[in-house]
C-alpha cells in the first residue's frame, strides 16, 4: 500500500473535475450532487457517555437557546446494577447544580408482550419532589433494558421546562412494553443540563448520546 | 414486608463514579453516603408502594378485557342475572379475591 500526500490535486482535463475510486468530484459536486452550500447539519451531537457501573451520568452546560431550538437525548440499553428500578431525570443549573421542585409527569404504557395478560396503562397527574421518573420497573436479567430518545426543551422563553419521553423496553418480570411520558418542571432557573440516575443503585451500563437541534 | 433502610444499604452496590461531560469523576467519601442514603430512602419508597398499591397493577393485568367483560354483562342482562350470581360478577370478583387490597 502506498500513501499520497499533496496539498492539491487539479483536474488534468479542462471541465472534466476529479475522479477518485469512481466518484466524480466537480466544481462543488459529488458525483452530481451539489453539496457546496451545505454547512453542517441540523442535528448536532453535544456529549456521550457510555454507563459503567456510574452513579450518573451527567450533561452539564449544554444549553446554547441562541443556537438551538432543543435536544434530544437518545439512551440506548441502559441497565441498572439494582434490579425493578426506575430511571430518575433531573434538570441542572448552570452552577452547576440540580434543580429542585415538583415536576409533574403523566403518561402511559401500553405491553406488546406480557406472559401474564395485557397490561396497559395511561397515569395521571403525577408529582415527583426534585425528579422526574420513567419507566418503573427496569431488570437486570439479561434484555431487561431500556432503550428510549428524548426531548428536551429548555424554559429559554419562559418558565416551563419540558421533557417527553418515548421508551421501550423489556421490565423485571419479563414483560415487554413500549411508554410515553412527559413531564414539566416550573422553575425561574434557567435549565442548563441534565442528570441521569436510577431510582436506586448505579447505572450498570448504557449508551447515552446528547444532540442539539439547530434552529 | 418492606426491609429496613439498614437491611437495604447492606444490599446495594458500592457507589459509582460519576460521568459528567463524558469525563468521569470519583466521588467524595462523602457524596457515596450521601447517595447511598438516597438509594435506600429510595427502595423503601418503591417497597412500601408496592405493599400499598402492587394489588392495583395485580388486579390490572388480571381482569378480562373490555370486549369480554361487555359480553359478560350481556350475557347477564339477557339471562335476567344482572346480580352477584352472574358471569360479570363472579369473574371480577374471582380477581379482586387472589389479588387482595392490604387490609382486606
Amino acid at each position: 500500500m502506498s500513501e499520497i500526500q499533496v496539498n492539491t490535486i487539479n483536474e488534468y482535463t479542462s471541465a472534466n473535475g476529479v475522479t477518485i475510486d469512481g466518484v466524480l468530484i466537480k466544481d462543488g459536486e459529488v458525483d452530481g450532487v451539489d453539496v457546496s452550500a451545505i454547512t453542517s447539519g441540523s442535528l448536532v451531537l453535544l456529549g456521550s457517555a457510555d454507563a459503567s457501573s456510574s452513579t450518573n451520568i451527567t450533561f452539564d452546560n449544554f444549553v446554547d437557546n441562541s443556537t438551538y431550538v432543543s435536544y434530544k437525548l437518545y439512551i440506548d440499553e441502559i441497565t441498572p446494577s439494582t434490579d425493578a428500578q426506575a430511571i430518575y431525570f433531573i434538570h441542572r443549573s448552570s452552577a452547576p447544580a440540580d434543580i429542585t421542585g415538583t415536576y409533574y409527569r403523566s403518561g402511559y404504557y401500553i405491553s406488546m408482550y406480557k406472559p401474564t395478560g395485557a397490561n396497559s396503562s395511561f397515569y395521571t397527574n403525577g408529582a415527583d419532589t426534585n425528579f422526574t421518573r420513567t419507566a418503573t420497573g427496569v431488570g437486570t436479567t439479561a434484555n431487561e433494558s431500556l432503550s428510549c430518545i428524548i426531548d428536551i426543551f429548555p424554559n429559554n422563553n419562559d418558565q416551563l421546562i419540558r421533557l417527553i419521553n418515548n421508551n421501550i423496553y423489556k421490565n423485571s418480570d419479563g414483560d415487554n412494553y413500549v411508554a410515553l411520558d412527559a413531564s414539566t418542571l416550573e422553575t425561574a432557573t434557567q435549565m442548563a443540563g441534565i442528570k441521569i440516575t436510577m431510582q436506586s443503585g448505579n447505572i450498570a451500563s448504557g449508551k447515552f448520546r446528547l444532540f442539539g437541534v439547530k434552529g | 414486608m418492606a426491609q429496613s433502610i439498614e437491611e437495604i444499604k447492606a444490599g446495594l452496590p458500592p457507589v459509582g463514579n460519576s460521568i459528567v461531560n463524558g469525563v468521569e469523576v470519583e466521588l467524595s467519601e462523602e457524596e457515596k453516603e450521601a447517595t447511598l442514603n438516597t438509594w435506600a430512602e429510595n427502595e423503601l419508597a418503591r417497597q412500601l408502594d408496592e405493599e400499598a398499591n402492587g394489588y392495583k397493577v395485580a388486579r390490572q393485568s388480571s381482569y378480562p378485557p373490555l370486549a369480554e367483560q361487555f359480553d359478560k354483562l350481556w350475557h347477564d342482562i339477557n339471562n335476567g342475572t344482572l346480580d352477584n350470581t352472574g358471569v360479570f360478577f363472579t369473574a371480577l370478583k374471582e380477581v379482586k379475591d387472589n389479588n387482595p387490597k392490604p387490609g382486606e
